[in-house]
């Protein structure tokens, strides 16, 4: 997910938190779908920045990647300062966000992934399958129940950093 | 130093050429707004009109008033609300960046997303001590890179010098300017605020945000926006010349009373400004 200006935002994108007014009226609903007249709603409201879902197009190599990237970055960044404790404790914390925000990535691809397969397999007429795929812990907001694979799973997909 | 007394002379007459010669003159309205403060008779609404008499700056002045810098939740219409609402010190500080923007722009790539980015982060920083004055720190934080504006505006073949070594030698910016001018943009950056007759609350970040120590009217102004620098280049928001971490000054840690704990929430809030920063770097 990421936040994104009004004025850059398009219609069909999806929203990844919902819109409240700044009296806390809601305007519009997580994973509802951006639309002209929302749009135009907001600019009336003087509401700045979304957040919406990134587009298919990242895979989830890509968001791995990513991160990976960060990391490297980190490194170079911190080249010149490596035995200080508070900049390395800086580091440290810069990682764990970059991670952090991976791992949502994965977790939101992995969902409407499984949303668009439950989908298709509803519109064929069959039962969706459980547990397709590897797991991956979600993050602790979203509540979801442990498979019983995941003990297993997790050790595999942990990232090394 | 240099063992040859005479090349100091030199390298000191030079310097001093430079500072009285190659300085930009201060923007005119900036001049302006000084000479009505000094004037016991004028109100803020005089200067709040005089300001809105010039469109193309006020312009740029709500746009970054309203920017996720502040966070406001109501929309600032006018300067006389941005006067009511940020106070005089801080609208006096959005026409001075307003007004040197298009120099900014200019000097450096990258130089104004860094800029953007150590205001942000400076008024985080300052909120999450606490402070009442988080909006007045982060416009030290927009400006504490304005030496380097000016040596790359007014001294473009020593910038370039200093950039190649950079490059070559693997060195912080600021490192680079002392080895090729035997000065460097803390030193310009105090030259100018003198020169424009900056408050000492702009001055000393300007002059002192690599040895925050040495501030001495505004230490703990100058530790933030040494902090909030070192975040934005951690980061990697901007470009402040070269693409390292500067090493830390524990004074400066320990005089705002920072844990590496803190760390995380003042990250976690800086993230979303710098997102949304985005659609600041076209001021106009």
């Amino acid at each position: 997910m990421k936040r994104i200006p009004v004025d850059q935002a398009k219609p069909g994108q999806i929203l990844a938190e919902s819109i409240a007014r700044h009296d806390g009226v809601l305007l519009a609903n997580q994973g509802s779908e951006v639309s002209e007249g929302l749009l135009r709603m907001l600019v009336r409201l003087n509401v700045d920045t979304i957040v919406i879902e990134e587009e298919e197009g990242r895979t989830e190599e890509e968001i791995r990647a990513s991160h990976g990237e960060n990391l490297s970055r980190l490194d170079r960044a911190f080249r010149r300062v490596g035995g200080q404790p508070v900049l390395m404790a800086l580091k440290k914390t810069l990682a764990f966000l970059s991670k952090e925000e991976m791992e949502k990535g994965i977790f939101a691809l992995r969902e409407s992934q499984e949303k668009g397969a439950d989908e298709a397999q509803a519109a064929n007429g069959t039962q969706p399958e459980e547990g397709q795929g590897e797991a991956v812990s979600p993050p602790p907001k979203a509540g979801a129940k442990a498979s019983k694979r995941q003990g297993k799973d997790q050790a595999k997909d942990q990232v090394k950093d | 130093m240099s063992p040859d007394p005479n090349i100091s002379d030199r390298m000191q007459a030079k310097k001093e050429v430079r500072r009285i010669k190659n300085l930009p003159t201060v923007p005119g309205i900036v001049a302006k707004i000084s000479r009505m403060v000094e004037n016991p008779d004028t109100s803020v609404a005089d200067v709040g009109r005089l300001i809105s008499q010039d469109q193309v700056l006020s312009a740029k002045v709500l746009r970054m008033a309203n920017s996720a810098f502040f966070g406001m939740s109501r929309k600032i219409s006018s300067i006389s609300q941005a006067l009511i609402i940020l106070g005089f010190e801080v609208v006096k500080g959005l026409v001075l960046t307003s007004s040197v923007f298009d120099m900014i722009q200019k000097s450096m790539a990258g130089l104004w997303e860094h800029s953007i980015g150590c205001a942000a982060a400076s008024g985080v920083i300052a909120a999450h001590l606490g402070r009442d004055d988080a909006e007045e720190v982060l416009v030290a934080g927009l400006l504490h890179d304005l030496g380097k504006v000016v040596l790359a505006l007014n001294l473009p073949e020593e910038m370039k010098l200093v950039q190649d070594k950079v490059a070559e030698e693997d060195l912080y910016f600021y490192e680079a300017e002392n080895k090729v001018l035997d000065f460097d943009h803390a030193e310009i950056g105090q030259w100018l605020a003198e020169h424009w007759n900056l408050p000492e609350s702009l001055a000393e970040p300007m002059r002192f945000h690599h040895k925050p120590e040495k501030a001495v009217l505004k230490p703990e102004w100058t530790a933030i926006v040494h902090i909030a620098d070192i975040l934005v280049r951690a980061k990697g928001f901007g470009n402040g010349g070269d693409d390292m971490v500067p090493d830390i000054s524990m004074a400066a840690w320990d005089i705002l009373g920072l844990r590496k704990v803190d760390f995380l929430p003042i990250l976690e809030k800086l993230e979303p400004k710098l997102s949304s920063l985005n659609d600041l770097t076209a001021l106009n």
